[in-house]
């Protein structure tokens, strides 16, 4: 950025680095609103793009307009564009690790999430802080969901060394183990996760106080416990089962904060 | 010669056979080969038609389960509503509904049905069916609250427009816009009804000062909802709004350049912790600035009122609240197993209308402490266990709540309205009141529950609401004391 520097301090860099620097932030504005539709390589380039020039982008364009550098009509045109794709966008991607891994958690919910995104998010809020919230058992999820067992057996292991009773982690593990047709271990994964599932699965877990309020998920512990008791005959059923749970555990975790934020305005 | 004549026939049989044989047999080989030939070709038909069926069947079941998987889902959970959302999460909506019915009587002599009070009224409290739409799994969203009255009236109770920024960034806050907008005061004070405690009703103080269901009418909020703060969470909101918390009838068309402003937080801190001692600890502060036009209508805002029935007045300033004012509310709990203290407070200051026609009139203070203790006493589970989710469980409580009004100034007309039995108007200028509450609930099953409360209460000059005790004006200025028994059924579907 130095050579920057040294050149707006030039008659004609103060004259169009202002301009440089809107065109280059609306691009990256409208990579940022696009990123839902990349898909995940795209998306990947898209964010560090956006990582690059959105960092610092609205103040420069603010600055920009203050020292007249955009009172061009043409300027000024594309600013607006700029500002109402904001507006008019479907929903902007996550910001910072926060919002990118609140945007990955979110293609766990409901059928039919998009995964290769939610790894490009998990796989950027673990390498920036691997110890956010529960983003590594996640992200090995989001690798079992597409199939890659051996990454979300790593990473799955990693999420077990950062906290040893993550029970969610322990249940994924396990179903990892048995795809990878290592039976034995992944029987003793699973039975160690639903028995930490069974002691926490309460009113406050995860967050939400009234946890599990029409009985899905202690349906679906129940007849993954039932299972998994009968033994490794049963493989196909315990990871259909175990599949269930997961998702049913996640759909009542969005419910809930739903619910939560209803209540809490329903009271006032 | 008969047993010749028998092997003649013999050979004869034989040799017959024998030729047949030698002329049949070459002809039946071929066709056995054909027709072998006919049954292979046709099974290899039907194998290849079996292949292609199984492929059809095979694709067939990936479309239903593709089509199957496309299909909204339904989602009903108890107290919370039916939910139908896209299976994308593109798309949901969820209605539910609140409903509170109650049966009230008077058993003393102060409030007897010959002076106006009759007993086993069945009464409404409230009916809230709510209506929730959202897109993009929860990023916007669109609240809207009635409120079906007891005069078989609906009103807006809630309507606002959300976008969910934090789901963007944890840190950044919801947008709210709308005609009725949720304020949030502090969680023991306004966000303190039937739904979130056992007693049965929000404060006199509080009714009074028309705070109620805490909404602001056409407004901007800012609202910050468990933001992370170390080993806790805190809310925060800040809102604007046009016209405070009155003019329900001008929501369409408000003339007033008057703007009314809340801001609110209540702080969680060790709620992430594992020591139940410190966890169920809370606290917050709200403060309402709300500035209102002088020819705004419904501008009594200095009172105290029961919340039974026709709204019972027990302390009123004489004069309508001229402008401005301030009402600030401090509140703490302490929850620890099946218990649960609260407590608040609540200051309501301001001016009235200058009786003399001036700006404006003399001070008005007003102040208000609630300590309120909740206790699960038993549920299927065991002893000192339950919740309002749990069926089953029974839980006791108990409130007790002490107003003060003090209405400055010099003249007769400054002070609190019919307060005294000579003169009508002004002649005291402070007066209190309180009450106490208890009572119980029972959670028949998640979402309907059953209740009683006892209430006593006192006030040592009673306003206007002496009329409306002794049917005469003869209790005005009277230190008063009354009871009342409630009986609840509420409903959370």
């Amino acid at each position: 950025m130095v050579g920057l520097d040294q050149l707006q301090r030039t008659k004609r860099g103060a004259q169009w680095l202002p301009s440089l620097y809107v065109w280059v932030d609306m691009l990256a504005a409208h990579c940022w609103l696009i990123t839902r539709s990349c898909n995940a390589r795209s998306y990947s380039y898209f964010f560090r793009a956006r990582e690059l020039w959105c960092g610092g982008g609205v103040f420069r364009l603010m600055s920009c307009a203050q020292r007249s550098g955009c009172s061009s009509d043409v300027q000024i045109l594309l600013l607006a564009i700029v500002l109402g794709s904001f507006l008019g966008c479907a929903r902007p991607a996550g910001l910072g690790i926060g919002g990118q891994y609140n945007d990955a958690r979110l293609e766990f919910v409901g059928r039919g999430g998009n995964f290769d995104k939610a790894i490009v998010d998990l796989e950027y809020v673990v390498s920036r802080d691997p110890f956010y919230k529960d983003s590594l058992t996640f992200l090995g999820r989001a690798y079992y969901k597409r199939g890659r067992y051996k990454d979300a057996f790593q990473v799955l292991q990693r999420a077990l060394a950062v906290k040893s009773q993550d029970e969610i982690a322990w249940v994924a593990l396990g179903l990892t183990q048995l795809r990878l047709g290592d039976d034995q271990k992944g029987m003793e994964s699973l039975k160690g996760g639903l028995t930490l599932l069974s002691k926490l699965s309460d009113n406050g877990y995860k967050g939400i106080e009234f946890w599990d309020r029409n009985g899905l998920v202690r349906n679906s512990l129940r007849r993954m416990a039932f299972l998994v008791a009968k033994g490794p005959d049963e493989k196909q059923n315990i990871i259909q089962s175990g599949e269930l749970l997961l998702a049913s555990i996640d759909r009542e975790q969005w419910q809930g904060t739903l619910d939560q934020d209803q209540d809490r305005r329903i009271n006032y | 010669m008969t047993a010749k004549r028998s092997n003649w026939r013999g050979v004869t049989v034989l040799g017959g056979i024998l030729f047949l044989c030698l002329t049949v047999s070459p002809a039946s080989a071929g066709e056995v080969e054909d027709r072998i030939r006919a049954l292979e070709e046709v099974q290899r038909a039907n194998a290849a038609e079996l292949e292609k069926l199984k492929g059809e069947q095979i694709e067939l079941k990936k479309e239903a389960t593709a089509a199957a998987a496309k299909l909204p889902d339904f989602t009903y959970r108890p107290g919370a509503g039916l939910t139908l959302t896209a299976a994308d999460g593109s798309w949901g909506f969820r209605t539910r509904i609140r409903w509170h019915y109650r049966l009230m009587f008077f058993p003393d002599k102060d409030g007897v049905a010959k002076n106006g009070f009759s007993q086993f009224d069945l009464a409404l409290r409230r009916i809230y069916p709510y209506m929730t739409f959202y897109w993009d799994k929860g990023f916007y969203e669109v609240d809207y609250q009635m409120n079906l009255g007891a005069d078989r009236s609906i009103i807006i109770q809630k309507a606002e427009f959300k976008v969910h920024f934090e789901k963007f960034n944890p840190y950044l806050p919801q947008f709210t816009v709308g005609p009725r907008v949720s304020g949030f005061f502090n969680r023991h004070d306004t966000n303190w009804g039937s739904a979130s405690g056992g007693l049965f009703d929000r404060t006199m103080f509080q009714d009074g000062a028309g705070i109620g269901a805490g909404s602001q009418n056409n407004a901007i909020s800012l609202d910050w909802n468990n933001v992370p703060i170390g080993p806790g969470v805190m809310q925060f909101q800040a809102a604007v709004s046009n016209q405070g918390t009155r003019g329900e009838d001008d929501q369409t068309r408000p003339n007033s350049d008057k703007r009314s402003a809340l801001i609110s937080t209540n702080i969680e801190p060790f709620s992430k912790l594992k020591n139940k001692w410190i966890q169920g600890i809370d606290f917050g502060f709200a403060a309402l600035l709300e500035n209102m036009h002088p020819d705004e209508a419904n501008r009594d805002l200095f009172r105290v009122r029961t919340t039974e029935r026709q709204r019972l007045g027990l302390i009123e300033v004489n004069n309508d609240m001229s402008g401005f004012r301030y009402y600030l509310t401090p509140g703490f709990g302490w929850k620890i197993g099946p218990y649960w203290l609260r407590t608040a407070g609540g200051f309501n200051r301001g001016h009235v209308d200058d009786p003399a026609g001036g700006r404006e009139g003399p001070l008005v203070k007003g102040s208000m402490w609630r300590v309120a203790h909740e206790l699960w006493v038993w549920s299927p589970k065991g002893m000192l266990t339950g919740s309002s989710r749990t069926p089953g469980s029974l839980m006791l409580f108990t409130g007790f709540e002490r107003d003060d009004y003090e209405a400055s100034g010099n003249g007769t007309r400054n002070g609190l309205r019919d307060c005294s039995s000579t003169v009508r108007n002004g002649e005291c200028h402070a007066a209190y009141a309180w009450n106490y509450n208890a009572g119980m609930w029972y959670f028949i099953r998640n979402g309907l529950s059953v209740g009683g409360e006892y209430g006593l209460y006192h006030v040592n000059k009673i306003g206007r609401g002496g009329d409306d005790i002794s049917n005469s004006r003869d209790k005005s200025g009277a230190a008063v004391d009354f009871n009342t028994l409630e009986f609840g059924l509420r409903v959370e579907w």
